[in-house]
């Protein structure tokens, strides 16, 4: 018995993979259907399906590159306090002093590739009107992804807190001052008093509650640290999940009915 | 902490660095077309959609002298590049060679094309017989036109690729070649949000009208060129190259690049899948419905993709560091004051609307639209293959409110909004004092002061009438005009809420082009003004 073959033949290797190599037709089928990562997958596919003139390969990039946002984010909150007082001198230091600093750079350049590839994957769907039933509400869900992809580049775009950073936000969140109904300077809000007392007010309306305070702040770099980091990103992987799931579900990657 | 006061020097237009760059630029700018020309001249020519028939797969092969060179020049080039630390001048010379090869290929391969037609013409090895069709007779596709010739077109491309080399090697040798004052001071002259904005919506009907012209391969690689050469020159302006290689801009010149590519694919494909189906043919996304197992076929497709991404990802790290301006500080505002570039297409918005409109209604609506898309387009054709045929109004709407609505508007509001949000030229410095003369004014105004000639009522309600019975009618006649002009059939189909939606997500789409050509037209502000309740529209 060769090493080899005792190293594949025991105990450890079996419990890891349950199959040998896939290169007979047998095992090809066996790791798609027993591996977690590739479960997600059919076992075949359709060959025009799969046709890089055709799919353009935008929505697995754009996972891709999502994950290679958690990666980098993650490494990157090892380093990262998010407080006025550290968090500029800490991306500073990433650019200047810390090894393997370049982790900033992949994370804010995938951010970017990452809303143009999910814009190109949109075009593609739509393009080749694969929203169509079976898939209007991947649809939906690939709209809600959208925007909180987007989200999530505007909430990181914070964090530096450098000029960039908070006279971005400035003019985003300016908007929600003028939000109808909820934004102090919206239409309808000049309504809302109860004799005489104004019920929205800069320290009680939208941008309020979105900065943590009338302008940005402290409590704004931890509102977005925190949206940045946790509640976005969990959304978001839910929702991939979902429709993942549901490409599965409603027949694989699209092509003509 | 103290600023360093540096002097004030005249922009540079053509520095060293500038020039080392643009030589390497129309190196590769020269390489693309060296490689056009070999491909047309030796390649397989038979492209999607043609009738296989005789006529596939059938290629030339290049010449083995000519691979050998080629690769042999540039591994020679790659060798001095590494080795430059040693010698001095390396890298003039690893340009040196790696131009030669390019113009080595370049121009066998028009050699070659003229030597084949030749022996086709005199009834050579190479010809066929009469009405058949050959190897230099290319069919570029079914439907999008006749057969090209194979040595005019690998003659065009060489002769792009020497032109574009000699301009690489007039810089590299110190040949301050810049774009002539008065073609800069044209352009910004002419140049305005309205030249602008309207000049996107012709280029993008006439892609649409003459999609056949536009989806040929070679008219697509004339215009590629045509966007090399004007990018190469115009990098040698400095307000140009200033603005364009910012860090956080640049992923937007990736952007343009990819949306113009996948567009041209996509039509391409769209417009072979049409003329397919005019002829009763299967179209191309269901000609091979046989599957394959996903091992490996697709898996390693992924794995490619995943390397690929994660090379161009760590190289854009490597040579572009992430932006990282001053610290923050709530009293130096800087001006021009943007919103990240993703956003740049809403911030555009607020030029026309207040801001509730264009923060908040307008792009709730955009989602909740896109969203409702499949619910409201009911046609069941053209699921999952390109076609504009089949579903023409679904297609070219969501294509002009994606490249027109929004990439357009982001490349304004990125390359061409300036201090104060004011419209500067591409060669046009971003002065800080431009002043342009706003005479705005509001419907109210026209119609109470410049029409009836009188002063404006008190009564918001009087004041504002004229606008809110123009928005009142802007919902409710148009909707009642397409109904009976084009939507008829759809609305019986589809049912009323269904035409309903769509014609209101329609409207609220065709208010943006209205409010900007009504801006630049009459200088009109508002529709309706009541700021004392915050409500603009």
């Amino acid at each position: 018995m060769s090493l080899m073959d005792s190293i594949t033949q025991s105990q450890l290797w079996k419990s890891v993979f349950r199959h040998p190599m896939p290169t007979d037709r047998r095992n090809r089928v066996v790791v798609m259907l027993t591996n977690f990562f590739l479960h997600l997958h059919p076992v075949s596919v359709r060959k025009q399906g799969i046709a890089l003139s055709y799919t353009w390969c935008m929505g697995g990039t754009t996972f891709f590159l999502f994950i290679v946002e958690v990666v980098t984010g993650v490494l990157l909150m090892f380093y990262y306090r998010p407080t006025l007082e550290h968090a500029y001198n800490d991306i500073l230091a990433l650019r200047d002093v810390t090894t393997l600093g370049i982790l900033r750079e992949l994370h804010r350049w995938g951010a970017h590739a990452m809303v143009i590839t999910v814009w190109l994957h949109m075009y593609r769907v739509f393009l080749t009107g694969s929203y169509k039933p079976p898939r209007e509400f991947n649809w939906v869900i690939g709209v809600l992804l959208l925007v909180l992809t987007l989200l999530l580049s505007f909430t990181g775009y914070l964090l530096p807190w450098d000029q960039l950073a908070i006279w971005a936000i400035t003019v985003g969140s300016n908007m929600a001052r003028a939000t109808p109904g909820v934004g102090v300077e919206g239409p309808g809000a000049a309504f809302l008093d109860l004799n005489g007392v104004k019920l929205i007010t800069s320290g009680s309306d939208a941008k309020f509650a979105l900065l943590g305070g009338r302008a940005v702040g402290e409590m704004t770099l931890n509102r977005f640290y925190v949206l940045h980091c946790v509640a976005i990103p969990l959304a978001v992987s839910l929702l991939i999940m979902v429709h993942f799931w549901r490409v599965r579900k409603d027949g694989g990657i699209s092509g003509p009915l | 902490m103290h600023q360093e006061i540096l002097p004030i020097l005249p922009h540079q237009d053509i520095t060293p660095g500038v020039m080392v760059g643009l030589a390497w630029y129309y190196l590769l700018a020269s390489a693309l077309n060296a490689a056009a020309a070999a491909y047309v001249a030796y390649m397989e020519m038979v492209s999607e959609g043609a009738s296989r028939v005789g006529l596939a797969p059938r290629t030339r092969r290049l010449p083995d002298w000519l691979v050998g060179t080629y690769i042999g020049l540039y591994g020679l080039a790659m060798v001095m590049i590494l080795a430059r630390p040693f010698l001095p001048g390396a890298l003039d010379v690893a340009y040196c060679l790696c131009a030669l090869a390019n113009i080595v290929v370049a121009l066998t391969a028009g050699a070659d094309a003229a030597h084949f037609s030749e022996l086709r013409a005199s009834d050579g090895t190479h010809s066929g017989n009469s009405g058949e069709l050959t190897l230099d007779d290319h069919i570029p596709a079914v439907g999008l036109g006749k057969s090209i010739s194979r040595m005019l077109w690998t003659l065009i491309w060489a002769i792009a690729a020497v032109l574009f080399q000699a301009i690489g090697l007039a810089y590299l040798f110190g040949g301050a070649i810049v774009l002539p004052q008065i073609f800069r001071d044209r352009i910004n002259q002419v140049s305005g949000p309205t030249t602008f904005f309207v000049g996107a919506t012709i280029a993008f009907v006439a892609m649409i009208a003459f999609r056949k012209l536009a989806a040929n391969g070679l008219v697509a690689w004339g215009l590629v060129n045509a966007a090399l050469l004007f990018f190469g020159l115009s990098m040698s302006d400095f307000d140009f190259r200033d603005i364009v290689t910012k860090p956080d801009n640049v992923p937007i010149v990736g952007l343009m690049v990819l949306v113009g590519f996948f567009t041209w694919l996509s039509l391409r494909r769209a417009v072979i899948n049409d003329s397919r189906q005019a002829r009763g043919l299967p179209v191309l996304e269901a000609l091979e419905p046989e599957k394959t197992l996903t091992w490996p076929d697709l898996v390693y497709t992924e794995l490619v993709c995943m390397v690929i991404c994660t090379i161009v990802l760590v190289l854009w790290g490597i040579v572009l560091q992430a932006p990282l301006e001053q610290p923050a500080s709530s009293t130096v505002a800087p001006n021009p004051s943007k919103a990240p570039w993703y956003f740049l297409g809403l911030q555009e918005m607020l030029v026309y609307f207040d801001p509730w409109m264009a923060g908040v209604v307008l792009p709730s609506l955009i989602v909740v639209g896109l969203m409702a898309v499949p619910y409201i387009d009911n046609n069941k054709e053209g699921n999952g293959y390109y076609t504009i045929e089949k579903r023409k109004f679904a297609y070219i709407t969501f294509q002009y409110g994606f490249l027109v609505l929004w990439v357009v508007l982001i490349l304004l509001g990125t390359f061409l909004r300036g201090p104060n949000w004011n419209f500067f030229g591409p060669y046009e410095f971003w002065d800080l004092h431009k002043l342009i003369p706003l005479n705005n004014v509001n419907l109210s105004d026209i119609v109470w002061i410049q029409i009836l000639g009188q002063t404006k009522p008190s009564s918001i309600l009087q004041r504002e009438a004229p606008g809110i019975i123009l928005c009142v009618l802007y919902f409710a006649i148009p909707p009642l005009l397409m109904y009976r002009l084009f939507f008829r059939k759809y609305a019986e189909q589809a049912g009323m809420v269904r035409y309903l939606t769509l014609a209101v997500l329609l409207l609220f789409m065709a208010s943006l082009p209205i409010k900007m050509v009504l801006r630049w037209t009459i200088n009109l502000k508002y529709l309706v003004a009541i700021p004392e309740y915050f409500f603009n529209i």
